[in-house]
Order: structure tokens, then sequence, then C-alpha cells
């Protein structure tokens, strides 16, 4: 590496004062000597400059927020009290469906837009029509409902139970079965992508296209979305565990695009060596398959 | 700061983990009391605006709270808590694409109408602030957040390394591509050579 060259890569950390005696010292003499390099260190100390002052902006807005207030009110919400009053520069947002007014954390599926019915609903029942609007919509269900029994006697009722029953045990060892063979299905095509990436990591040819590949890592991304709400309601932590590096791994595989270097191929690579993700999954399936449900 | 130091301050942050966990309201108070500015300027540098940068240190210690149970004392508590935020921070984005609206008013570079001769010393500075925001959308996305987390939010290359899930190795080649790429990017707009 010449000298220009080593300039060049610490230029920024010179400008920034974070180089060692020794290094600055180094980095001063050549800036003497070299016109070229003297030019690009004004320009990453211009560039610096123009970071510092954005910077000071975000400092500004930081200003702007009560960071003695906010932890009160995030504990209040988080344990589902009632907080303190947040001042005019805290106040939260209303938009975010999933954190709703009782300060209950919704899940995912919960996530419905219902306040807009419901306020539909209370202005309806607000206007002077209201009690002959109950009397109509009570006329329809009654005379809905005796129709149905009207016409369709086998619905009512005969005295003898259909015997069919199941109990919450039951319910829970399905919701464990299907938690347990998506996570089988996550994991069977997770090992095939990382083979792959292995595969590249050692400058081998894959055996799917690029743009494949990074299509399977979206596929398994948005995969493992889903199957973090069936994870967190099973007794499954260390699947969670698992899945959890490997859904890293594919983030950043998404993040990175179909111009995946060979240098960045090779870090996915020590990245899936140094975790020991295909053993992981080698163990997991097989305790997964192995367990009694 | 000594490694005994800040070997003490991780011991004391696991305690405090360890009571939230068993229902300690003050220490989950505590908790997000350290920590809600790091995971506020993690935020910003992916938003670029105030309020979602809030909302997500709200849903973050939130998603916190429910996930303490899988606490394991041994591993870093900060790099637990900014991977949390920064998987909050993406799937936000992803899900939004408000990302980065507060923060430019959507002119691409080409079209903006900047002197060709350097303007008076006192404008120079909002001058770089605008094509530096400009010419920041252009870079690849984690040459970009990385820049961002390291100028904007502040963050040491390892609290960076811990967040985005790589190596300090990484972070800095990273960084050091998006200064050149900058430099590049910029020149034409701010008069430099080349």
């Amino acid at each position: 590496m010449s000298e220009c060259d080593r300039f060049e890569l610490e230029a920024a950390a010179y400008a920034e004062g974070s180089l060692d005696p020794e290094g600055e010292a180094r980095m001063r003499i050549h800036a003497r000597t070299c016109p070229d390099c003297r030019r690009r260190l004004a320009e990453v100390e211009e560039l610096l400059a123009g970071a510092a002052a954005v910077r000071g902006d975000i400092r500004a807005v930081m200003d702007t927020i009560d960071w003695e207030a906010l932890p009160d009110a995030i504990t209040a919400k988080a344990f589902g009290g009632r907080g303190p009053g947040l001042e005019p520069g805290i106040r939260f947002r209303r938009t975010r469906p999933w954190i709703n007014k009782t300060g209950e954390y919704a899940t995912e599926r919960s996530r419905r837009p219902f306040g807009r019915q419901r306020d539909l609903w209370a202005r309806l029942w607000g206007l002077p029509w209201g009690p002959a609007l109950a009397a109509v919509l009570t006329g329809i269900i009654l005379g809905a409902g005796g129709m149905f029994f009207l016409l369709h006697p086998r619905a009512v009722f005969n005295g003898t139970s259909s015997g069919y029953f199941v109990s919450g045990e039951v319910i829970d060892r399905a919701e464990f079965q299907l938690a347990k063979q998506e996570t089988l299905d996550y994991l069977d095509r997770s090992q095939t992508l990382l083979l792959d990436l292995i595969q590249n990591g050692r400058g081998q040819p894959q055996s799917l296209p690029r743009a494949q590949t990074i299509e399977s890592a979206r596929a398994l991304v948005a995969k493992k979305r889903y199957l973090n709400s069936q994870l967190e309601s099973v007794p499954l932590a260390k699947a969670q565990a698992i899945c959890d590096q490997i859904e890293v791994l594919f983030l950043e595989l998404t993040r990175i695009g179909e111009d995946l270097s060979p240098a960045e191929a090779a870090q996915i690579r020590d990245y899936i060596e140094k975790k020991q993700l295909l053993l992981k999954i080698k163990l997991l399936r097989s305790e997964l398959a192995g367990s009694e449900v | 700061m000594t490694d005994g130091q800040a070997a003490g301050m991780r011991d004391d942050v696991s305690q405090l983990a360890l009571a939230a966990r068993s229902g300690d309201r003050a220490a989950f108070r505590e908790l997000v009391w350290m920590y809600q500015k790091k995971v506020f300027a993690l935020s910003y540098a992916f938003f670029g605006n105030r309020e979602d940068a809030l909302d997500l240190v709200q849903e973050t210690f939130l998603r916190l709270y429910q996930k303490l149970d899988s606490y394991r004392p041994g591993r870093s508590f900060e790099a637990w808590l900014l991977q949390i935020a920064r998987n909050l921070c993406i799937d936000h984005v992803r899900r939004s694409e408000t990302r980065l609206k507060g923060r430019t008013s959507g002119t691409s570079v080409e079209d903006m109408n900047l002197p060709d001769t350097r303007p008076a010393a006192g404008d120079r500075q909002g001058d770089i602030r605008d094509v530096l925001n400009r010419c920041l959308d252009r870079l690849a996305d984690r040459q970009r957040t990385v820049f961002m987390m390291r100028h904007f939010s502040e963050l040491r290359n390892d609290e960076i390394a811990a967040a985005l899930g790589i190596s300090t190795g990484t972070v800095k080649s990273l960084h050091f591509k998006a200064v050149r790429n900058l430099r590049t990017l910029m020149r034409p707009y701010m008069g430099w050579e080349g």
C-alpha cells in the first residue's frame, strides 16, 4: 500500500483527531509533502464539517425532548398502568395502531383498524333516531333468527349432543405441533440457502443464481416474521434463538442485494461458520423431529 | 472508562435487567433512562425525523419488556437492545417507506440548482449540509447507515457493529467507502477540484 493510499484510508480518522500520536505525525508529514493528499484532506474536513452541522441539528432536536419524563411514560405503558402526564414535546402519536390507549402492546394479528368502525357506530347511536334504529335492528335480528329455525329444523337442538369436545390441552398441543412443523420447514429451507452461501463464500460457483438467492432470503425473512408469532406462544425458546440468528444473516443479505462482493460473501461464510449455524440447524432438526407431541 | 469500570457497569446493567424481568418497575425505568438517548440516536439515523424516532424508542422498550425473559446475563445488554431497535427500524422502514422523508425535501441532487462558484462563507455550511443529506441518499444502504450512525447518532464503532450484527472491521471498511463515495458525489457541487 502506498503512502497516499494509507493517507486516504486514514484521512477521516486524522481529520477527527482519533489517530494515535505516531499515526498523526505520519499523516502530518505526508500532507506537508503531497499536494494531492492535502487537497483530499481538505475535502474530508469539509465533508465532516457538514456532518457536524447535521449532528448539531440532531442535538437541537434532542434538546426538545424531556428525557426525564420519557422513562416514566414508557414504564407506565410497559407495566400496563396509567402513566404520568406527558409534556407536549413528547406526546405519543396515536397513528401507531399497535400501541393502544390503555398501553397494551398489541400482537401482530390483533393490529386491525377497528377504531374507525367503532367511531361510526358511536356517531349513528348518538343521533336522535337512535332508538328507532335500535328497534329496527332488533326486529331484523329476531326475524332472521326465526326464519333460520323455521327453514332449517335440523339446526334446532334435538336433545342429543354431538359429543364433539376439544380441550384446551389438545388445542395447545395442536399449536405446538403446527409451530414445530413451521420451524422445521424454515430450518430446511434455511439450510439449503446457507449451504449455497458457504459455497459462494469459498469462491465456488453457486447452485442458485444470485437473484434467486436474494429472493429466497427475502421469502425466509417473511416466513420468519410469521414464525415469530407462533414461536412466542409455544415453549420453543431454543428454536427461536437459532432462528433469530439465521434471520439476522438473511436480513443482511437482503440489505446488500445482488451486488454482493466476494469480500462480503466471505464475511457471510465466516458468520455462518462462526455461529455454527449448520450444526445448530442439524441438532435442532433432529431434536424437533424426535420430540414427543 | 477503565476496563474494571466497564465490567462493573455491565454487571450493574445485568442486575437491572434481571430485576426488571422479575417485575421491578424502578429497574425497568432505570434501563429506559440509561439507554433512551442511544436508541433515539439510532432510530434518528434510520428515519431522520423526531416523531418516528420517538415512536421507535417507545416500541423498542416495550419489545424489550416482552423479551426480558430471554435475556441472558452473560451477553451485552446494550448490543442486545440496539439489535432489537435496529430490527424494529428495518421493519418499520419496510412497512411505511417514510424513511428519510423528514431529512430530505425529495429533490434529487441532480435537480438542485447549486452554484458553481463558492458562495459566501456564511452560506457555505448550510450548503454542505444540504448537499451531504442528498448525497447520502445515493450511497448503498449499509454505507449510509454506518455513516449516519457514526456521525449523526454519535455511536462508537463497536456499538454500530453490535447493532448491525457485523464486525468492527466491516464497520470501518463501510465507513471508509462511505466517505470516499461521498467525496466523489459531492465534488461537482462543492467546487472541489477532484
